[in-house]
């Protein structure tokens, strides 16, 4: 059963009484919360995913609260718990849905060691994937909803998870972030795509979450093979570039991008290894969506790969 | 409630010994491969909060029962268990950096606690994770440890003048240091307990009992007896309750592997005699026992008895305990938890300090010191 | 007393072009080594030298032409030092 089998108000009152177990990619996360913009940005946003209630085990507990203090009265507020524990400091109410995604990024950067996780949009096309790792700013998160409204599939638009068995990235397909000019330019760049509501003033400046293409979600058990690390930066003006980068540079660039690539030693040294070797890696410059979208068309896997 | 304090006092122990799953897990983790999912996923919860998801994952494994978990479960364990292996390697490294800044000093340096369980390989170190490594020196090498520390990229970390002179004045240790690069703290002490408690553990003895760990000619751990009464004080006397469970596992597991010494028991109860620390003890074994089923000869906890208060005080901190060493989980704790760990806030600040003293610092604590956001 | 690989040290390395990326299995770190850190390296992992012979073996290939001798020995003392510490060789 997907969210979407729910209407707005069993949605509500379960998110409520009971909570809901939603799978994003791998992980089963059990959600509370009473807060209904909250439930409305899980309708809108997480209509095709799957409730997974049977079970009874769930990666990550949380819940989304008003805290207990005198300021709900006239300054409302948002708490974001895991486990009934406060992970961060309290929010503006308005900010409690782009908080959600936020604490369910901090979740898996945190807990799951079995992958070498990047901060990095991941997208996939013919098989082979491209690894966009980037500090915030760069345009990542545009660049990633444009391809993935022009054919690519979504892995993540935040976190790549490579997998330390075998080196395959897993997906965990979930909304794009996107703040700021992004939203309007990737508005008008698909007229189809379904946003959030725009929430303004958060320490990102303004955001809104754009849904993951429907193909992207039912694909979330498919893994994929990297072919390509590419550190996009979006620059007002400039002409599309795509330059070589020599991998002993790429190798340290991904690590400085990575949660957990030092705790997990040995292993993430061997896994960034043979995902580097993999990878044909570049810097890329861009400011027009369309010019990187064809860059990206035509890019090649490195001939012994897969 | 009166009825329940009555049939305490008559049956000497708690009627109610918690069953959580976390301490069916540390008791007989054989047990757990028939655990339901939803079980599992409460106990990773209980675990993780206990700091001791790593531990379970490692002794399922040392039983071969790993691969019989659910694989859901079994991740969690797993992604655990990478986090302590990266600790393990950590230490030794950090380790590794403190002999060398500490070379030239002349005195043999003796790990405390985690720091000395994974050098000695015991059997507590197993998924252990702490922050800090903890030293001991004699008190008047103090001042040549600290500056060597200091030459070698340690800096001091608390600079107000008021914590400086609470720790120089009236603890058993410096100031926490950090390094400026790595940021990892070593809190160096010269007793076990600070110089204003009551009970009054003779440093130079335990310094005096420390035994040479194997393969180092400049690392020393506490003798056996030492290291557990040293254990039961550390969790008994701190004002930080939320390890203490990992604590409590760390006295079972040690007292479990030194039962195979020949003279261990009997050491045990003279040393705790000559330190004055017959109270800690009586407490870490009556709560290992009640907790985690430490098998403990008959002889000995009728030796510890001299360490027993008295009955009233006895009913008191059993149900003060018993609630505080559970993980803080809400699946773990009923309407008196808060409570209880609350009073023994007060009770551990109360034994290290006289009660002058004691009110100033909660004065200065409740209204100078800066307090995050 | 010559320098040689810290044993164990030599094994997790990967090189790309004429640069390597180095693991320090003790530390944990990770290390980006240039040209003439990794050519230091490679040559000491062959056979322990001491300063002056790792200097004769490498001025062939590292010595630019505008540099004195001491200069160049100057830089590679340097690059053993550097090296030193970071764990990955040793003297002895």
């Amino acid at each position: 059963m997907n969210v979407s089998a729910l209407t707005p108000s069993e949605l509500k009152l379960r998110l409520k009484k009971t909570g809901i177990y939603l799978q994003t990619g791998s992980f089963i996360t059990h959600l509370k919360t009473t807060i209904p913009s909250v439930a409305k940005g899980i309708g809108l946003l997480y209509a095709d995913y799957p409730l997974v209630e049977q079970d009874g085990f769930a990666d990550f507990h949380i819940s989304l609260v008003h805290p207990r203090n005198l300021r709900r009265w006239f300054k409302p507020q948002v708490l974001f718990l895991f486990d009934g524990n406060t992970i961060f400091k309290p929010l503006p109410l308005d900010q409690a849905f782009p908080m959600l995604e936020w604490g369910l990024n901090w979740c898996v950067s945190n807990h799951v060691n079995h992958c070498l996780m990047i901060h990095a949009a991941v997208v996939e096309k013919g098989g082979y994937a491209a690894i966009m790792p980037a500090p915030p700013g760069s345009g990542k998160s545009t660049l990633c909803a444009a391809l993935v409204n022009r054919g690519w599939r979504l892995l993540s638009d935040e976190l790549a998870l490579v997998r330390v068995v075998d080196g395959k990235l897993i997906p965990l397909p979930r909304p794009v972030s996107l703040k700021n000019e992004s939203i309007e330019i990737i508005r008008r760049y698909e007229q189809n795509a379904i946003f959030s509501r725009k929430v303004a003033d958060t320490i990102k400046g303004t955001v809104a979450h754009m849904k993951a293409p429907a193909d992207s979600i039912a694909r979330a058990t498919e893994v994929a093979q990297v072919a390509w690390v590419i550190f996009p930066k979006y620059q007002a003006g400039a002409t599309t570039c795509l330059e070589t980068l020599p991998q002993s540079r790429a190798f340290m660039r991904v690590a400085d991008n990575s949660f957990n690539y030092s705790l997990l030693g040995l292993n993430g040294f061997k896994t960034m290894a043979s995902l580097i070797d993999a990878s044909l890696c570049y810097d890329f410059t861009y400011s027009k969506l369309d010019d990187a979208i064809e860059i990206f068309g035509a890019l090649k896997p490195q001939p012994s790969s897969k | 409630m009166v009825k329940r304090f009555i049939t305490l006092y008559l049956t000497d122990i708690p009627n109610v010994i918690p069953n959580y799953l976390i301490l069916q897990a540390l008791r007989e983790p054989e047990a757990l491969i028939s655990l339901s999912l939803p079980d599992w996923d409460l106990l990773i919860r209980q675990a993780r909060r206990a700091n001791l998801l790593a531990r379970i994952c490692i002794l399922l494994d040392e039983r071969g029962l790993l691969e019989q978990v659910p694989p859901k479960p079994r991740e969690h364990l797993e992604w655990s268990r990478v986090i302590s292996e990266r600790h393990v390697q950590a230490v030794h490294w950090e380790i590794t950096l403190i002999r060398k800044a500490l070379a030239k000093v002349g005195v043999p340096v003796i790990l405390l606690k985690g720091a000395a369980y994974v050098m000695a390989k015991l059997p507590p170190a197993k998924g252990r994770l702490f922050s800090d490594i903890d030293i001991i020196v004699p008190k008047d090498s103090l001042n040549a440890v600290e500056a060597a520390l200091m030459l070698h990229g340690w800096a001091a970390t608390h600079h107000d003048a008021y914590d400086q002179r609470y720790y120089r004045t009236w603890m058993h240790e410096l100031p926490p240091m950090q390094h400026i690069k790595r940021m990892t703290v070593i809190d160096v002490h010269h007793a076990i307990l600070p110089e204003t408690a009551a009970l009054h553990p003779d440093s130079a003895k335990l310094l005096a009992a420390a035994q040479p760990l194997d393969g180092y000619d400049d690392l020393k751990v506490f003798a056996p007896a030492d290291m557990v009464l040293h254990s039961a004080v550390h969790l008994f006397h701190n004002d930080q309750l939320d390890q203490g469970l990992r604590d409590l596992v760390d006295i079972d597991s040690l007292l479990r592997h030194f039962s195979k010494l020949p003279a261990f028991w009997p050491n045990l109860a003279v040393r705790a005699q000559e330190l004055e620390l017959t109270r800690p003890l009586f407490y870490a074994l009556r709560y290992a026992v009640h907790l985690l089923n430490t098998p403990i000869p008959s002889g000995m906890m009728e030796a510890a008895k001299s360490g027993r208060p008295n009955p009233l005080t006895l009913i008191f901190t059993d149900q003060l305990f018993e609630r505080a060493l559970m993980p803080v989980h809400k699946s773990c704790s009923d309407w008196l938890t808060g409570a209880a760990r609350q009073l023994l806030y007060v009770r551990a600040t109360w034994l290290r300090m006289p009660p002058l003293l004691l009110v100033r610092h909660l004065f200065h604590k409740a209204f100078i010191s800066p307090k995050p956001e | 007393m010559k320098w040689q690989v810290i044993s164990d040290q030599a094994v997790n390395c990967c090189s790309w072009d004429d640069e390597l990326v180095f693991y320090n299995k003790l530390s944990g770190d990770t290390h980006l080594l240039g040209s003439a850190a990794a050519q230091v390296l490679l040559e000491l992992r062959q056979s322990p030298l001491n300063a002056l012979l790792l200097t004769e073996a490498l001025a062939p290939r590292l010595q630019a032409d505008n540099i004195m001798h001491e200069e160049f020995s100057f830089q590679i003392e340097h690059l053993l030092n550097e090296l030193n510490t970071l764990g990955l060789i040793e003297f002895s």
